[in-house]
């Protein structure tokens, strides 16, 4: 007797099969949520009782240890959660495989460098 | 001449429009009808058709997920020209508090507010699905309100604070 197959006519013939990056990516995606919440609570709890100051008071704002640490683990931690996000945005409505590909690294094209520039200028002015 | 012209414009654009109306109603006519034979046949359609669908708490609550992530995605944008504007000196940053002072800004920051709010209460509602809570309908209703309320109240306390603290400041 054949063997009952879990996999469809059409999955079989195509024969591509899984990535095995699903877990991995999901796991992530809840990983860097929970990370978020804490660093989100803070952060608003900071941003909002020291609201309503100048440049220099913004800048100390930043230098303060603590202040600098949540804001880069959060632009880390958020940037990673988003891009994780637009890609599952991305492969469910982008059904053309050329304009899907094209997104997917445009986006974590553009996610990559907006991290890079904001953990640099966090770190510009905590360290100046 | 130049009546005559923008008339044949107007002639021309009333044309297109009431011929693209009615290609449109015979599109959504056909769909239903082709939806239609697809029951019939007993070939139901995989998904349910968001168009029939009546909207309900879940799913209303499902697409805002998604649309507060990407909205925060976007958002990020400005958060991003915040520091970028404090690492570069004084007098850029004063240009860029006066756009954050102005009522439009506000407007947006309070925006933004009220998606972080959201996902992340529906965020920590996801996660509780994700460990088994919440699972049966009744807990699926229940957490979805106790999201809403959350909402309301964590946009609210933080604006009555904001007030405050710039009061003092
Ligand atoms: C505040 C803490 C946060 C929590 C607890 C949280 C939680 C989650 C969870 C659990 C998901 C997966 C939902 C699903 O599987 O359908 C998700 C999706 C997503 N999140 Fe967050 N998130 C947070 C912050 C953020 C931030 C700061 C951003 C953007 C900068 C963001 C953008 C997104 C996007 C784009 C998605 C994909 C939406 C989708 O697939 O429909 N999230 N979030």
């Amino acid at each position: 007797m054949e063997k009952t197959s879990m996999r469809s006519p059409l999955g079989k013939v195509r024969g591509l099969g899984s990535a095995r990056k699903g877990v991995s990516h999901w796991w992530l995606q809840r990983l860097t949520a929970m990370g978020l919440i804490p660093l989100v609570i803070y952060m608003v709890i900071s941003l909002v009782s020291a609201m309503g100051g100048d440049y220099i008071n913004a800048v100390a704002w930043l230098q303060s240890p603590i202040n600098a640490t949540v804001m880069l683990l959060l632009l880390g931690a958020g940037f990673f959660h988003a891009t994780l996000g637009a890609q599952v945005i991305i492969e469910d409505y982008v059904s053309n495989e050329n304009r899907r590909l094209l997104a997917l690294v445009a986006v974590k094209l553009a996610m990559t460098g907006l991290a890079a520039l904001s953990l640099f200028s966090v770190l510009s002015v905590a360290l100046s | 001449m130049i009546g005559d012209t923008t008339s044949a414009i107007g002639l021309l654009a009333t044309i297109l429009t009431f011929s693209r109306i009615d290609l449109e109603r015979r599109m959504r006519d056909k769909d239903k009808e082709r939806i239609g034979e697809m029951i019939m046949a007993k070939q139901r359609p995989l998904s349910p058709h968001l168009m029939i669908y009546k909207p309900q708490l879940t799913t209303i609550m499902s697409i805002m997920h998604r649309m507060t992530g990407g909205a925060l995605a976007m958002g990020s944008l400005l958060v991003v020209w915040w520091i970028v504007a404090l690492a570069s000196g004084a007098e850029y940053y004063a240009f860029v508090q006066t756009i954050i002072g102005h009522w439009m800004g506000q407007l947006v920051i309070f925006g933004f507010s009220v998606a972080v709010f959201y996902h992340l209460s529906n965020g920590i509602r996801h996660l509780l699905w994700d460990f088994g809570y919440n699972l049966s309908i009744e807990g699926v209703h229940r957490s979805g309100y106790v999201v809403l309320v959350m909402t309301l109240v964590l946009t609210a306390l933080t604006w009555v604070s904001v007030w405050a603290s710039v009061w003092t400041n």
